[in-house]
């Protein structure tokens, strides 16, 4: 189901960003505000909750030990899932997930994954036998656009926290931790909308009716670009494409500061 | 459900937050919105205010779906056209349906109407009369507990909002504000200060200083 009110209003999203202007008065590239709450939950090794703008997202890591894939047998692995919850649009429906919650899962899988933030090799504890698999759960609560973002920032903040459990005979001691978990980069995803031909940071849930294609770009630090998606119909000059990577730079900059 | 809240009296009673199932009266009184009987007393079914002192046992809920009521004026998005007519979004939990005959107009997915509710039937699906088509304009969404603070005294807010912001202006009991021309940015800003502040006295005041450019402590 898609309410009607959110396309009536995309005629003045698309008007106003012609001028240069946002309906939130926002700038073009700027971002809504951003809160994020260490530890929410008691059973999770690492959990957050982030608030970009009314968009909400909760992430919770939980380390379980399993054997390792044949081809890398003395490395361990990340799993990235993530559920639209029914609660948080009228669009998102409960069962099997839909297109759109598997890219929003495997976007900000890759962007972790390739960053090399967790290093694989360290999560072995018996090679051939015995890993460690993170598994990134994210639950998007609220929907109000641009959950990559979102979904992004609640992973890295949970993955920041995380505390490896104690190992007793291949089993996990509950409650009792050996150490964190070295997460050595920063990666995160900042998304760019192109809206009636003008990049926009940051699109909200009307703004994404209105755009014609999206783009996200997965940072490391200040140099370093670890993933890209692009998604929508539309289509980017390469002039663009760059303008979406500078920007992608200089908000990831400012965000890595708050997680 | 005839009786319908009186939006005057309100604003200097004493009031009373109230829980789903806390005990509104046990003397007989009118019933009002949001209430039900159980044994011969009066009980809240919402989250909301209640006002003890009113001969209308009702609970104004503080948030929560629009629910139809005879005679309200309400604004609708044409969401679906069927064979001779269209399925109109009223921000409640159904749809309404509207006859072509109706209206003068033709309808197509995205117009915006106004229209009073007729009858409402006991699922809360209303039926409407009096049918007018908009051009232009936008729509903003409000909370729709809130709107009798936007409208106000005989509509004393309305023209508060209506001389500050310049804007055409036509307030919807769902919740929905159709606005043309003006400063439509100003309007959405005061709306949100009344959302804000719609539990306190002398809103209009406050809300003419806001658009007036003065501070509002």
């Amino acid at each position: 189901m898609e309410n009607i009110l959110w396309n009536v209003k995309t005629d003045k999203v698309l008007s106003l960003i012609k001028e240069g202007k946002r309906a939130d008065e926002r700038k073009l590239d700027e971002y809504r505000s951003i809160s994020i709450t260490k530890n929410i939950s008691e059973n999770a090794d690492g959990s957050a909750k982030v608030k970009l703008g009314d968009t909400e997202v909760y992430a919770g890591v939980k380390m379980m030990p399993g054997t390792p894939y044949p081809d890398n047998p003395d490395q361990g692995t990340i799993s990235v899932g993530a559920e639209l919850m029914p609660l948080a649009s009228p669009e998102f429906e409960v069962g099997p997930p839909r297109e759109k919650a598997i890219e929003l899962a495997r976007v900000v899988d890759r962007c972790i994954r390739e960053s090399k933030t967790v290093d694989f090799k360290s999560l072995c504890v018996r090679e051939g036998e015995l890993v460690w698999i993170v598994f990134i759960d994210t639950y998007v609560s609220n929907y109000d656009g641009n959950a990559f973002d979102a979904t992004s920032i609640a992973a890295l903040a949970a993955l920041n926290l995380v505390q490896i459990p104690k190992l007793e005979d291949d089993k996990i001691v509950k409650g009792e931790y050996t150490g964190k978990l070295k997460i050595s980069k920063q990666p995160l995803l900042s998304t760019v909308a192109k809206i009636g031909g003008k990049l926009v940071s940051d699109p909200t849930l009307v703004e994404e009716k209105a755009m014609e294609a999206r783009f996200s770009c997965g940072t490391v630090d200040d140099t370093i670009m670890c993933a890209f998606q692009k998604g929508e119909a539309g289509s980017f000059t390469v002039e663009e494409i760059d303008e979406c990577i500078d920007r992608s730079f200089k908000n990831s900059k400012e965000i890595r500061k708050l997680v | 459900m005839e009786e319908k809240k009186d939006e005057v009296v309100v604003e200097h009673k004493k009031k009373i937050v109230v829980v789903p199932g806390e005990l509104i009266t046990d003397e007989r009184k009118k019933l009002g919105q949001h209430v039900f009987i159980e044994n011969g007393k009066v009980y809240s079914d919402t989250l909301g205010l209640s006002y003890p002192s009113s001969s209308v046992a009702y609970v104004v809920p503080l948030s929560g779906r629009y629910l139809p009521q005879r005679d309200d004026l309400i604004i609708g998005i044409v969401e679906r056209l069927t064979m001779k007519g269209a399925m109109v979004n009223i921000n409640s939990i159904y749809s309404c349906y509207l006859s072509a005959d109706s209206v003068r107009d033709k309808l197509e997915l995205g117009t915006i109407v106004s229209a009073k509710v007729d009858s409402v039937n006991e699922t809360n699906e209303a039926d409407l009369f009096d049918t007018r088509v908009f051009f232009g304009g936008e729509i903003i969404s409000v909370t729709p507990s809130k709107v009798p603070r936007m409208v106000g005294k005989n509509g004393s807010m309305l023209s508060v909002l209506k001389e500050g912001t310049g804007c055409n202006l036509l307030v919807g009991r769902n919740g929905w504000v159709w606005a043309k021309d003006g400063d439509t940015a100003k309007l959405v800003k005061a709306l949100r200060l009344i959302e804000k502040e719609a539990h306190f006295d002398n809103l209009t005041v406050k809300v003419e200083a806001f658009l007036k450019g003065k501070k509002v402590k």
